[in-house]
């Protein structure tokens, strides 16, 4: 138990710098510290992550400190039995005997296989050395099997896009200067999204500037509310939409940038009847058709005069067409009227904002910023989980990038921006840096993906394309090479033999997600966590701590040290402004026991005996070259690395002490860092013809494995649209579709036991509720205030309080984010609001293997609950098909 | 010349060994030691080392001469003109994802 007493050693009155992580964001904070006591978090002006902005997240933060059901000693259960309700018996230990538990059974593991080990830190801890220091330490004992915990709830789909297209992990619209943004289910601006606060404030300056919105999701969400137009729409529908839109400008308007196409992506390019690019048997080179003289070329050829984007070729024998030829042919089959039938929106409403938006891209334009003139196309989508969170994502996500692609829409003003793909360093060191670069046929490369630095790593970066081989990690990123991680290793654990995995993994790190929530059907991943020793790190004793052995106390965001909690790109705003850099700092010792797990991570290192290899790994992860390279298996701390990793980015004057004192490092980004497109010769695709070639070789191995769950038929160059599993499932009885929806005042699961956050959910209309549209609950004989039971036709049933609403699509219900918590030991959170993991089904068919990516729907129908089932223990049942197990 | 590489990280994915010892001739370039590497070692490992059409550093592999990071530009430029006679290799496998 936490008392909130007052330190007696420290009698200041400080404001002190440090990042915010009560969501992924990140946002540059002050904390005001008065007699050892946190008494207020403000917004840090100085920082453009954040520009001095706040959201309720981060002003509760406090609470967090203060909570008194947070864990401060190591802990192990006492009952054998893993369940949903079945409480573990936890006996508090010491840190002595955790400690010693882990590093004998880490020592075994590595002596036999260190593959054995799998590892989740949480998306929360995003950051250099929240996140990515379990990276490393896995990589460093020598297993590959770490995974994000992220689940159905990252962008991984738009992460691979973004790489490939933007040479960045994310994208966000240019907000200074566009004039038309449309948005597919992204919370940007309104209740989420990638720098909620900085582009709160850049969505309110851009809306009153006049930049029209128009939102398409199946519920009147916290951005379409403030929008000049709300689309609703069918969920999983959304690369209908797009594909019809792509022909009302591809084909009947004409009206796209192909200037743009022939100098900056692959459209020229010749394809042969095989699907593949035509190459020039001398070199292998693909080639382009060119017009001014009618000869074929190398895609870099400097006589090149106009490639051709039409036609039908003959090239070194072959009969060919350039690539952009397929696009519009695969666009062509879809008419408004057919998305109209798919979508339920209407076929005038999807050509009108087709016409109106590819209008407004200004095609032709240019601005001068800064003395430079560029092309300007302030047209942007910006797109996210509500509409990709479904099988068939990487086609669905395609067509929305290629929306931005053919108006020119993209890394120039007023467009799609990815998220700094471009930095040449601080002034005084040229460090950290990074650029696209172009890679095998002319094809964007990122620079820096998913948070590492130049001239590090690019580990699993969407391009160049890696060979699929037979698989040997749990995660199965050898075999499905195209994809992240997500809940892929749940579904090899329970195939281990089917893939040919040659170990069984034996231990399981949960460094603080709650992937009881996270990862998508409850039940499926409680069976993958019982088939290992876990050992957890947690604030709090949550949901997944019931299937846990060991839970270690962490320390909260406002107890410990993280050198660029942003990492080098990740939750940075995009467009014109600063480069920030910044520090999380301990304001408080943490409660109790309790320490911090990347600590934890340096003492395991070096008491199992490769401290040399995580130093290493280290060092090519932050690009430590010496003076400031860590050396040989020095147990450096926490301290000393960040204080080497300030001084190698920033110069020996910008240590540790330097940013605990000034908090920030920020210089302006130059106009061609920001708008980088012009300024580079890489090509971006918008026909990806390698993952034809990776998605006949994943067929090949499953056929060896004789694995037939995996469908590989959407490893396809183009997009396209195909029901999500949610869609097939439905019929009379199930005729609605479950979606979560987010509120700006939670962040995922862990955010229900905040107590200031509670209250605010208390007086909102939607965070605890069940949404229904009007006209259905009124064919349902179903009120406000009524409790139900939802029952999915594939997955398990959830409880919850309905609430009568206009704002949503009348075929569809919606939960808030991540609530309906059981555990004994959060009682702020348990009880309030639905728990909607319990209705997604978690299987291959509802799996893209492409990009990972899961149905987050489901087939649902409504029931009135019983009076008798309001004290009901968990408030959810585990299932299928209607057959529910107790709990 | 003779090269001892060591090598740190997810060894069992690519040579799982504290070091290995390669001999190259002069005016070798560590494209042509990871080559010889994919020799001596399979398939497989040449997979790891290289990106699918043969020209890039594969994606999970770092390296480093010398005690300093070389990045993928280096690939082509001889050993022996990266600061020693006898240059030190060491050849990390990391892997390192996030997202859904």
């Amino acid at each position: 138990m936490i008392q909130m007493v007052k330190d007696e050693q420290t009698q200041d009155d400080a404001w002190i710098p440090s990042a915010c992580a009560v969501c992924f964001n990140q946002c540059s904070i002050k904390v005001h510290r008065k007699n050892g006591v946190i008494v207020k978090i403000e917004g840090n002006p100085d920082s453009a992550i954040g520009m001095g902005r706040l959201c309720a997240k981060g002003m509760s933060g406090i609470t967090m400190v203060y909570d008194p059901n947070r864990l401060t000693a190591p802990v192990k259960r006492t009952n054998p039995k893993k369940d949903f309700n079945e409480d573990p018996g936890w006996v508090e230990i010491s840190w002595e005997e955790a400690l010693d538990t882990i590093v004998d059974k880490m020592k075994k593991i590595k002596d036999d296989d260190p593959r054995k080990l799998v590892g989740t830190p949480t998306v929360l801890g995003n950051s250099s050395f929240g996140y990515w220091f379990i990276n490393l330490f896995m990589s460093g004992f020598g297993s590959p099997n770490s995974f994000s915990s992220n689940g159905h709830q990252c962008g991984n789909a738009e992460h691979v896009l973004v790489g490939a297209m933007h040479g960045a992990t994310t994208s966000m619209p240019d907000l200074e200067f566009c004039n038309y943004l449309l948005v597919f289910g992204a919370g940007i601006g309104g209740h989420s999204y990638y720098a909620f606060t900085s582009n709160a404030q850049k969505m309110a300056d851009a809306r009153a500037r006049g930049m029209k919105l128009v939102v398409v999701d199946p519920v009147l969400n916290g951005v379409a509310e403030k929008a000049d137009e709300w689309v609703p729409i069918r969920p999983g529908t959304d690369g209908a939409m797009v594909m019809a839109m792509l022909n009302v400008i591809l084909n009947e308007t004409g009206h796209f940038d192909a200037g743009y196409l022939k100098a900056h992506t692959n459209a020229p390019y010749l394809i042969g009847s095989d699907g593949y690019y035509v190459r020039d048997p001398d070199g292998g080179k693909p080639l382009m058709w060119d017009a001014a003289d009618q000869t074929a070329k190398h895609y870099d050829d400097p006589s090149l005069g106009d490639p051709a984007l039409e036609g039908v070729y003959t090239a070194h024998g072959k009969e060919c067409r350039p690539a952009f030829v397929l696009l519009k042919q695969r666009a062509a089959a879809w008419t408004v009227e057919k998305a109209a039938e798919i979508t339920s929106v209407p076929a005038d409403t999807i050509r009108r904002i087709a016409i109106e938006f590819s209008q407004a891209a200004s095609i032709g334009s240019t601005i001068v910023l800064e003395g430079r003139e560029l092309p300007y196309r302030p047209v942007c989508v910006t797109y996210f989980k509500g509409s990709h969170a479904h099988n068939h994502a990487w086609l669905t996500c395609l067509g929305f990038e290629m929306l931005c692609e053919v108006v020119g829409a993209c890394d120039v003003p007023g467009g799609i921006l990815g998220t700094n793909p471009v930095c040449e360093g601080h002034p005084d060191t040229g460090m950290p840096n990074w650029a696209p670069w172009a890679g095998p046929d002319g094809l964007l490369a990122p620079g820096v993906w998913n948070g590492q630095t130049s001239p590090g790593l690019r580990t699993a970066a969407p391009y160049p394309p890696r060979t699929p081989v037979p698989p040997e990690r749990v995660t199965l990123s050898d075999l499905l090479s195209t994809g992240m991680s997500g809940h892929i290793p749940v579904l090899a654990m329970q195939n281990l033999d089917g893939f040919k995995i040659p170990y069984t993994p034996e231990m399981l790190f949960v460094i603080g997600p709650n992937i009881i929530y996270s990862l998508g059907n409850p039940e499926v991943t409680a069976n993958f966590m019982k088939k290992m020793f876990t050992v957890a790190s947690k604030l709090w004793l949550d949901e997944t701590t019931y299937f846990a052995d060991i839970v270690l106390p962490d320390a909260c965001y406002l107890e410990r040290l993280d050198p660029l909690p942003n990492t080098i790109t990740h939750h940075h705003p995009a467009g014109r402004g600063n480069f920030t850099h910044t520090i999380r700092q301990p304001i408080l010792k943490p409660p109790g026991q309790a320490r911090y797990f990347s600590e934890v991570m340096l003492e395991l290192a070096d008491r199992v005996g490769f401290r040399a290899d995580f130093n290493n790994l280290m060092n090519h992860f932050y690009g430590l070259n010496p003076p400031y390279a860590l050396e040989g298996d020095v147990s450096y701390t926490c301290e000393e690395i960040a204080d080497r990793l300030y001084k190698c980015y920033f110069g020996p004057e910008r240590g540790l002490e330097w940013f605990k004192e000034n908090g920030v490092v920020t210089w302006k980004k130059k106009i061609e860092e920001v708008y980088w497109k012009p300024f580079r010769h890489v090509r971006a695709p918008i026909y990806f013809e390698w993952f034809k070639k990776t998605g006949e070789g994943i067929q090949a191995i499953l056929d060896e494995l004789g694995v037939t769950e995996i469908d590989t038929s959407d490893y396809d160059p183009l997009p396209d649209w195909k029901p999500c599993g949610a869609l097939l499932a439905k019929d009379e009885e199930y005729d609605l579709q479950a979606v979560y929806h987010r509120v700006a005042h939670h962040q995922f699961s862990y955010t229900f036991e905040n107590p200031w956050l509670d209250e605010i959910s208390a007086g909102d209309p939607y965070t605890n509720y069940v949404a229904i549209n009007s006209e259905t609950a009124k064919r349902k004989g179903i009120k406000t205030g009524d409790q139900v039971w939802i029952k999915s036709k594939e997955a398990g049933a959830s409880m919850g309080e309905a609430k009568v609403v206009e704002g949503i699509h009348p075929e569809v219900i919606a939960v808030a984010n991540n609530g309906g918590h059981w555990s004994k030991y959060t009682p702020v959170a348990t009880g309030k609001g639905t728990f909607f993991e319990a209705l997604m089904p978690m299987d291959w068919a509802h799996t893209d293997p492409v990009v990972t990516a899961m149905d987050a729907d489901a087939a649902v129908k409504i029931e009135k609950a019983p009076k008798e089932d309001a004290k009901h223990p968990t408030r959810w049942l585990p299932g299928i098909g209607g057959k529910f197990r107790k709990i | 010349m003779d090269v001892t590489i060591r090598l740190f990280g997810i060894r069992r994915e690519l040579i799982d060994r504290p070091s290995v010892e390669v001999s190259l001739p002069e005016g070798a370039t560590l494209r042509n030691l990871l080559e010889t590497l994919g020799d001596r070692f399979g398939e497989r490992v040449r997979h790891q080392l290289f990106s699918a059409d043969g020209r890039h550093l594969g994606d999970t592999i770092c390296l480093a001469v010398n005690d300093h990071i070389v990045a993928e530009e280096a690939l082509d430029t001889p050993l022996k003109d990266m600061g020693a006679d006898q240059p030190r290799v060491s050849l990390s496998v990391v892997f390192a994802i996030a997202g859904g």
